[in-house]
């Protein structure tokens, strides 16, 4: 049946690239610390030299998150409302609590790693996991009740946020591992070792998001009809170039090859991979957030 | 009148809307809505083919929903939902998040470019409260908006949802909303129209 | 609760209550301060409805228009032009203070100056014009009617009057009167079962567009009354319609007259009616409409034989039934015409003063002394058709005076009308009287600002809908002075400390009070015709003379309702009852008109085609339409514009689809006296013949709300104008073809025809 709108009005964007940026910095820092706690938390002493650099990392990136909603709010100067009038039924209002418990865990956690007191690292570590887990996640929980947005209202929405995050987190922790080896460090010198090695985690958190993203798609293209248009939106709408080619074959299956393959394998192509997850996931984020909000609710 | 607390709601008979925008021009005036932003609208939809189409006329208000997301997802409890209903929002309260916006399945809330708070149709209240009608519910040149106390039977919009087949957009939301329709058309509800440009 | 203090006015037993003047009816709150606000009930004069509105007042400013629930005509709904009536009052860009031009015509360039100095400029040249008898080469364009300005062109002797209200609906006029003597019939589509429309949208304009919406909305949906649309495209009124017949324009005649013949053949014709109250002969119209058989009409129309056979029986049968006329078959050249057999269509069953049929309208009775005055005109006395006619015919002007008219923005062909304007030798002086500087202000040698009808008196009937005579009064709701403010005034009057007293915005001034000054200064007799202080004192003498109104509370009364309703009043005037009489003037509805037949037209309702047998391929019929939120006031407000800010030319999709045309492109719609560039809305709403578009757009002139153009003013909003890209639309007139019918002498308005190509 031919239908076709004559008049409506546009409705305001409820969240915008403020929001993305938000989201995506969140999930930075959560993979940065998770990648930390990796060595002081779980004694993976491979992972080592990461501790320090992931916990300032994650620390100073959590630190400008906020900024971002206080662009974002229309009142920051009310931003006091947040703990005052509380609303446990609110993902924000958790949000709040965290925005303030987990970067003081991750100083504390840091001040332990610095001083090598090795017990407290790993006490504040393990502390600090489900913080920066529940830091992240809860930006999923945001989106997901976000009842009649198909695209983000999925029970999946926390557990991809944390995946892309861990992503995210890693490739950054690789490029900012190699700077730091190559400009600051004694030696000089970059253990390639480790770097092919987190090269590899990457790849196949790599191939966890991407089956997470099919599934959500899958599901998508046969749910209701504004999930199928959702679907439509990203597969052959508007968002598709950003979603298709920027976010999931230049931000994931590019540097998935560029990891996974030996022949391509060099400290170079990690370089480029790890730049391109650090995009792509940004892209993740504002085609999630904005594609959620593209299609009009009535 | 039975001591039974009050239910407000509202009710569209879609039979009698003429698609004028009168109740919106209202609601601007009424509740000094600027420019760009809306409590209130005309949707209109277009369907089926020359010479057999149509155009559907729906007006969009807040459902003051029974059990309103946009109250479950404030942070900073600034959305309230009285006992007689009407969901409102505490303009001293927010904080401007636009999380009710997101989470809101009808997309009637906006942030007042002026204020930089949520504001949306809230039925009136202060209007109702003084034991007058809303003001769309007034100026509507037909008729085809009541509004009232569901609980009471003698109201005209208790005695009118008794007696006609009514609907609620997006029932399958959840929200229980309370903003009843007669004659509601899915085509004009599911018509969208992405923005252009 | 401190409602419904009433207090019972007069010394008369059984009048009705009202409330004490002054007195704050609790029926507005406002929104910040939760506490009631003053009422002031008046008329909306935003269309020719004339609803009851009450104005609402937070202390001395204006701040809400709503309906008026005791008005019997709309009962409390009003319209969006009418709650955006605020918008007219409070515009920023309002035109304040009385201009003279610096530059060359149209340039814009302006200079301050007094109203003495307009006065004495004006009462000048009139004074030489009327002392050498030149007068007539004094134009006046008002668009609107004012009766002092009436008066006033009747004083100073002026014969060249371009009567805009007269000008628009001629030839429903002209059909009408020569078919009933009266120019306009009450539909009373509350209490009909079955209605035909042909060409009318009540659910978005019309003459009475709420008060004849409510009624026609209640009857369809409580009653179940059957409505029936013929219109080229989808009007609101037909997508609320049973049925919708999309028609090729200008054809409705046809059809009429077809199922006049069904109705005539089968046997259905309300006999007792044609004797005794029509001229004709029931064999006569039988003989005159043989040749209108259903399958011609549809041939001819595009709709079926069968469906015009069975809408005649159902028409004829299901009673009350009755047509409703509108301008879609009237503004065309064979409009006149049209409209006497779309109207036959009523006296044949018999629908004239009859329950649910089209009834004689009804004024106060006690008001005849003054019914010259007050009522429309009954045969417009239309002399002049605009400055065209004049130019062809070399008539000198002097001073051309337009009030409230925009003849640059809404004449058809409208930029050779603004060409002879703004030529200095035709239009020597140019005055124009507006809220805004429109399209003709720009051009004009002196601008005059005008009062809106939410600063001013004016005192006018409205049509009964249910019969009872109206009187609605029309009083100043804005810009209240506060107490402080009169004791300075140097017109401080003691006894006038307890009214509110107001004032226009600025120096704007009603047109009345500008005449009666001119008057003052013309002197001799102009002044003696003109005896009044003010605007309110005229109104109040014309009150008080009404002898019905006098013993009702008078002026206080009607103060506090807005209104009057002559609810005893049996006799006289236009009233008569049921269906024994009728009045003297008018025994017979005259089917056969001598008067047409005299001026060698066909006597009886006929059809005369539009168009050559076959319009050429892909040339299409231009009709121009009035959208629901557009009027004459609504020009530049910001409420109603920001909702209708483009008029998209509507073209049926499958054409549209054969053309390549895609839905939102541009394409050049060209006519032969100019083309145009607008955005396209293909839809299946509309007859393939046809493209249509909204008037009312387009404006180059009268303000940036119009334009879509942010700009900082006191209002914040016009800091959040918005459709700034999607512009203004599209003026149509600037294509539209001046052609005119020959009989009633309405212009076809809805007749060009225009080629579309893709840009
Ligand atoms: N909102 C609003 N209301 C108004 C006014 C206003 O400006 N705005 N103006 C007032 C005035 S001045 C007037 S004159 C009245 C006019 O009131 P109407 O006469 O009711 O209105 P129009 O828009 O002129 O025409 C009505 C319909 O005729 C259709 N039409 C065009 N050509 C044909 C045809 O050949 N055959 C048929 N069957 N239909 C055709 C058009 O598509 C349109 O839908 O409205 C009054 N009310
Ligand atoms: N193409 C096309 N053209 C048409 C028509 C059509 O159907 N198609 N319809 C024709 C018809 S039916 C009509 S009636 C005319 C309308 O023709 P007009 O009545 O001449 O039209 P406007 O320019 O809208 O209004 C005249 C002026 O009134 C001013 N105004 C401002 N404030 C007030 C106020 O408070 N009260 C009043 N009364 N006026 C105020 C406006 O600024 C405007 O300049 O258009 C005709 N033109
Ligand atoms: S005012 Fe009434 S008729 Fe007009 S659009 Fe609103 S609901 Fe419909
Ligand atoms: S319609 Fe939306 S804003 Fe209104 S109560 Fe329901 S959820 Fe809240
Ligand atoms: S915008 Fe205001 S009302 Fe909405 S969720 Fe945020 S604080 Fe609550
Ligand atoms: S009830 Fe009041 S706030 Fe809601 S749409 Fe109507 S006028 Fe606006
Ligand atoms: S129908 Fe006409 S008179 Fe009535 S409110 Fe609307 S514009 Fe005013
Ligand atoms: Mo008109």
């Amino acid at each position: 049946m031919d239908t076709q709108v004559i008049y409506n009005i546009f409705h305001q964007d409820a969240f915008g690239f403020n929001i993305a940026m938000y989201i995506y910095l969140t999930g930075v820092s959560a993979g940065s610390f998770i990648l930390s706690t990796l060595a002081y938390g779980f004694g993976l002493s491979q992972y080592k030299p990461l501790g320090k650099v992931g916990v300032v990392v994650a620390t100073i990136v959590l630190i400008i998150a906020p900024l971002f909603l206080l662009f974002h709010v229309g009142t920051p100067y009310r931003a006091w409302h947040l703990f005052i009038y509380l609303n446990m039924a609110s993902p924000i209002t958790w949000g709040s609590f965290l925005l303030i418990l987990y970067p003081i865990n991750c100083i504390i956690y840091g001040y332990f790693m610095f001083k090598e007191n090795m017990k407290l690292t790993r006490i504040f570590g393990l502390i600090g996991i489900p913080l920066a887990v529940s830091v992240h996640g809860y930006t999923g929980f945001i989106l997901a009740f976000g009842k009649a947005r198909a695209l983000w209202n999925t029970a999946l929405m926390p557990i991809l946020f944390l995946v892309s995050a861990v992503i995210s987190g890693i490739a950054l922790m690789i490029l900012v591992f190699i700077i730091k080896e190559r400009f600051f460090s004694k030696e000089r010198k970059i253990d390639r070792e480790l770097v092919f090695g987190l090269g590899k985690l990457l790849a196949w958190m790599i191939v966890f998001d991407l089956f997470l993203v099919a599934c959500d798609l899958i599901v998508l293209s046969i749910s209701h009809s504004d999930a199928q248009a959702a679907a439509h939106l990203l597969l052959q709408g508007k968002f598709s170039f950003l979603f298709l080619v920027v976010e999931n074959l230049l931000g994931k299956i590019v540097p998935f090859f560029l990891l996974i393959v030996p022949r391509l394998r060099t400290l170079a192509t990690t370089i480029v991979a790890s730049i391109l997850v650090v995009i792509g996931i940004f892209f993740m984020r504002y085609v999630v957030v904005l594609a959620g909000e593209f299609i009009p609710l009535l | 009148m039975s001591n039974k607390k009050k239910r407000y709601a509202m009710l569209v008979d879609l039979r009698k809307c003429i698609g004028c925008n009168a109740c919106v021009v209202a609601c601007k005036s009424e509740n000094d809505v600027p420019l760009g932003v809306w409590r209130s609208w005309v949707k209109k939809v277009e369907k089926g083919q020359y010479p057999d189409s149509k155009e559907f006329f729906l007006p969009v208000v807040c459902n003051n929903c029974d059990k309103p997301i946009c109250v479950t997802v404030c942070p900073v409890n600034a959305g309230i939902k009285r006992p007689d209903g009407i969901v409102y929002i505490d303009p001293h309260r927010c904080i401007g998040c636009r999380y009710c916006m997101a989470s809101c399945p009808y997309g009637v809330r906006y942030i007042n470019p002026r204020k930089k708070i949520a504001e949306k149709c809230y039925w009136c209240h202060h209007r109702v409260d003084a034991g007058l009608k809303p003001a769309c519910v007034l100026v509507c040149p037909t008729g085809a908006m009541i509004f009232g106390d569901l609980n009471d039977p003698r109201s005209d919009i208790a005695k009118a949802v008794a007696t006609n087949a009514v609907q609620v957009i997006k029932p399958d939301m959840g929200t229980d909303p309370q903003t009843f329709y007669i004659g509601l058309e899915q085509a004009a509800v599911e018509a969208k129209k992405i923005k252009e440009e | 609760m401190k409602t419904g203090i009433a207090w019972f006015a007069g010394t008369a037993a059984g009048l009705s209550p009202i409330q004490r003047p002054g007195s704050i009816k609790k029926d507005g709150v406002s929104r910040t301060s939760l506490k009631p606000l003053q009422v002031v009930p008046t008329t909306c004069e935003q269309c020719p409805a004339g609803c009851g509105i009450n104005a609402y007042l937070n202390g001395e400013r204006l701040v809400q228009l709503l309906g008026n629930p005791d008005h019997p005509n709309n009962q409390g709904g009003i319209c969006a032009k009418g709650i955006a009536g605020l918008n007219l009052v409070n515009d920023p860009e309002r035109l304040l203070y009385p201009l003279m031009r610096k530059g060359p015509r149209g340039e814009g360039q302006w200079t301050r100056i007094t109203w003495d100095e307009v006065y004495s400029t004006l009462a000048a040249r009139l004074k030489k014009m009327i002392r050498e008898g030149r007068i007539n080469e004094f134009v006046i364009d008002k668009g609107h009617d004012d009766p002092l300005l009436d008066r006033f062109i009747s004083a100073i002797g002026a014969t060249r009057t371009i009567d805009r209200p007269g000008l628009k609906n001629l030839n429903r006029t002209a059909a009408l009167t020569s078919m009933t003597g009266f120019p306009s019939l009450v539909e009373d589509v509350g209490r009909s079962r079955f209605i035909l429309n042909f060409g009318a949208n009540p659910y978005a304009n019309h003459d009475q567009f709420v008060g004849i919406a409510r009624r026609l909305i209640h009857a369809r949906v409580e009653k179940g009354a059957r409505l029936i649309t013929f219109d080229v495209r989808m009007s609101e009124t037909a997508a609320k319609s049973d049925a919708w017949y999309p028609i090729k324009a200008g054809t409705d005649g046809i059809v009429a007259l077809a199922m006049a013949k069904v109705i005539v053949e089968k046997g259905l014709v309300n006999e007792d009616f044609m004797d005794r109250k029509t001229n004709t002969s029931l064999t006569m119209i039988k003989n005159h409409l043989s040749q209108y058989t259903p399958e011609k009409a549809a041939e001819e129309s595009g709709v079926r034989a069968a469906d015009i056979e069975h809408l005649a029986v159902e028409f004829a049968t299901q009673k009350p039934s009755m047509v409703l006329i509108g301008g879609g078959i009237s503004d065309h050249k064979n409009g006149t015409q049209n409209v006497r057999s779309v109207a036959l269509l009523n006296w044949l069953v018999g629908n004239l003063e009859k329950e649910g049929g089209l009834f004689y309208p009804r004024y106060p009775a006690s008001l005849e002394p003054n019914a010259a005055v007050l009522r429309p005109r009954l045969n417009s006395d239309v002399n002049v058709k605009g400055i065209k006619e004049l130019k062809e015919t070399n008539t000198r002007i002097n001073t051309y005076f337009a009030y409230l008219s925009n003849p640059a923005y809404v004449e058809p062909d409208c930029e050779s009308t603004a060409s002879l304007l703004k030529d200095e030798k035709t239009v020597p002086f140019l005055v124009v009287m507006d809220t805004h500087l429109t399209e003709t202000a720009l051009l004009a040698d002196m601008a005059l600002p005008a009062a809106t009808y939410l600063e001013g008196w004016g005192l006018s009937t409205a049509p009964s809908l249910d019969k009872v005579p109206i009187l609605n009064l029309r009083q100043p709701v804005v810009f209240m002075i506060s107490t402080a403010k009169v004791l300075r005034s140097p017109t401080f009057d003691v006894g006038k400390l307890l009214e509110p007293m107001f004032r226009p915005r600025g120096e704007a001034e009603e047109v009345g009070n500008v005449c009666l000054e001119l008057a003052r200064r013309i002197k001799g007799r102009v002044a003696r015709n003109l005896p009044y202080k003010n605007t309110q004192d005229y109104i109040t003498r014309l009150v008080y003379s009404i002898s019905g109104l006098k013993t009702e509370g008078g002026l206080k009364n009607l103060k506090t309702q807005g209104f009057w309703t002559e609810k005893t009043s049996n006799s006289g005037g236009y009233r008569y009852s049921g269906d024994k009489e009728l009045p003297a003037s008018r025994q017979k509805v005259e089917i056969y008109s001598k008067a047409l037949k005299q001026n060698g037209y066909s006597p009886l309702p006929d059809y005369e085609p539009l168009f050559a047998p076959e319009k050429k391929k892909d040339e299409f019929i231009l009709t121009t339409f009035k959208s629901n939120l557009w009027a004459k006031g609504t020009a530049n407000s910001k409420w109603v514009r920001e909702i209708l800010h483009e008029n998209r030319l509507w073209i049926n999709k499958d054409v549209a689809r054969r053309l390549g045309i895609k839905n939102g492109e541009r394409v050049r719609v060209t006519s032969s006296v100019g083309s145009l560039v607008s955005r396209v809305l293909t839809t299946h709403r509309i007859h393939p013949w046809s493209v249509a578009m909204a008037e009312g757009l387009g404006h180059s002139a009268v303000g940036k709300v119009a334009k879509g153009k942010r700009f900082k003013s006191n209002d914040q909003d016009t800091n959040l104008i918005w459709w700034d890209k999607k512009g203004n639309g599209v003026n149509p007139n600037e294509i539209i073809v001046r052609q005119a019918d020959p009989i009633g002498g309405g212009l076809g308005l809805k007749d060009t025809r225009v080629r579309i190509e893709r840009i």
